[in-house]
């Protein structure tokens, strides 16, 4: 089973300590290495360094006064430049908002079903075909799950393989960070996937149903050249 | 397990406080530390990383079903898309974001996820150890030959080396550092997260300070970590904000059929 501990009971939020201005580094004044230790610290110097703002907790944290009484220093000239991303803005993303379900079709016949039992689109189902099929939210996933759970990933979230040869399915996590488990366990290698087994992903459960099995298959021509 | 938890921060030089913390503590001492030091934008910094931090910490809250790591990942993932809407609703928000790094220990285990270059250290017998990953230009060039994705290998060659390789902007998140294997806490040991502001110290400085008073109360290594970075007196001194987690006992037995 996987673990489940974690927090019980009604979280307390720790507040702030408010931070006490005394320039006074243990290290000795200034920035080299840390030396003499006791002293060191400039009265002068204190007293003309209204710079650095108490700040208050987290609360209030749009419109706060600063509640020194000392003149701030014009800001354009104090200021360091932003941190900055490389590359400069990205485009948004592209796949906001979340674009209407359009399935494409398989082009193959269908080995199996992805029905949703819990989360978003419960009574819903996608068809797996032969091969290799990569499940993700967007429209380029062969197998789009695309019923309104954004924790799902774009491409390629899971994978779940039909090996029309030794008449076997597969599942495995797709390239993401994120995780896929069966019957509550993550999937960390490729992992033969039973007729009924319970998948999930992001904030869905979906039972796996399987089409090919002892009682049936689909024959080489009608599953086509591409497996 | 049971710990001593406190935080501070100080604006520095900077127009505005946009460092952003949540630090909740549960009463079967479970933990969930938050840190996000926002950026960018109009003046949005601050904006970006309030969105973060709220949404993170709500989705953390409502998903009690999941991992541990599922929990911080999908908690990520939901602040990633509250900041999106948020960018989406506010022209004068776009080109903000912010980095994250949360800790959540559950049994004296140890797990984050972390974006961007908010640093997550380790103090244990003596010695700071940086605990996630650094997603600067210059850290993420170093790891790896060969950058991640197609757009972000080209946006890495073409920057310099302390600009953010990744942040939280309500886009794809190509760098994210999750490990699946919790680190076991023990007494004694602790955990320090901080904005970048908090830097002005070498980590070496940090460990003294850590290592001042080893029975010294979280509340007053934080400040004696800030009035040390107040006394550097940097002239363009970023927001600095740290939190201190101390770990003051064994983890308790659990009783059989809990």
């Amino acid at each position: 089973m996987a673990k489940k501990f974690g927090p019980d009971g009604v979280p307390v939020d720790v507040p702030s300590t408010p931070f006490r201005r005394e320039k006074r580094s243990i290290f000795g004044d200034g920035p080299g290495p840390r030396g003499s230790g006791v002293g060191g610290s400039d009265p002068g110097r204190s007293a003309r360094r209204p710079l650095f703002y108490d700040d208050e907790p987290t609360t209030r944290p749009m419109t706060r006064p600063t509640a020194d009484s000392a003149p701030r220093v014009a800001p354009a000239k104090a200021e360091e430049p932003r941190t900055r991303i490389a590359g400069g803005p990205r485009p948004a993303r592209d796949d906001e908002p979340l674009p209407p379900s359009r399935r494409r079709g398989i082009d193959d016949p269908v080995v199996g079903w992805l029905v949703v039992v819990e989360g978003p689109g419960q009574g819903c189902f996608v068809p797996l075909g032969n091969g290799l099929n990569k499940i993700g939210r967007g429209d380029e996933s062969r197998v789009q799950l695309d019923f309104g759970d954004r924790e799902i990933s774009r491409t390629d979230h899971a994978r779940v393989t039909y090996d029309p040869k030794g008449n076997k399915y597969y599942l495995q996590v797709g390239s993401g960070v994120n995780l896929v488990y069966l019957n509550g366990e993550p999937v960390l290698q490729p992992t033969i996937l039973e007729n009924g087994c319970s998948l999930s992903m992001g904030a869905t459960t979906l039972r796996f149903v399987a089409l090919c099995g002892d009682e049936f298959m689909w024959s080489e021509a009608e599953r086509g050249p591409s497996a | 397990m049971p710990a001593d938890i406190a935080w501070g921060q100080m604006q520095g030089r900077r127009e505005r406080q946009q460092d952003r913390v949540a630090c909740l503590t549960w009463p079967n001492d479970c933990h969930l530390l938050i840190l996000a030091d926002g950026m960018g934008g109009h003046a949005s910094g601050d904006v970006a990383s309030s969105t973060v931090v709220d949404s993170f910490r709500r989705t953390y809250l409502e998903r009690a079903s999941l991992s541990q790591r599922d929990r911080l990942l999908g908690a990520l993932q939901e602040a990633n898309y509250a900041l999106f809407d948020r960018i989406q609703s506010d022209p004068d928000c776009v080109g903000m974001g912010t980095t994250v790094v949360a800790v959540a220990i559950n049994r004296g285990e140890l797990l984050w996820v972390s974006v961007g270059d908010s640093p997550l250290w380790l103090f244990r017998e003596g010695a700071l150890r940086r605990l996630n990953k650094n997603h600067s230009v210059g850290s993420v060039l170093d790891e790896r030959a060969a950058p991640p994705g197609a757009s972000l290998g080209a946006a890495l060659l073409a920057a310099s080396r302390s600009e953010l390789a990744e942040a939280v902007l309500g886009r794809e998140i190509e760098l994210v550092d999750a490990p699946h294997v919790p680190l076991e806490l023990a007494c004694g040991d602790i955990l320090l997260l901080g904005s970048d502001g908090v830097e002005t110290c070498s980590d070496e400085d940090l460990a003294a300070l850590a290592s001042a008073d080893a029975s010294a109360s979280s509340e007053s290594l934080v400040d004696c970590i800030l009035r040390e970075v107040a006394a550097r007196d940097r002239p363009r001194q970023d927001n600095a904000t740290v939190i201190a987690f101390r770990v003051t006992g064994p983890e308790p037995a659990v009783a059989p059929g809990r």
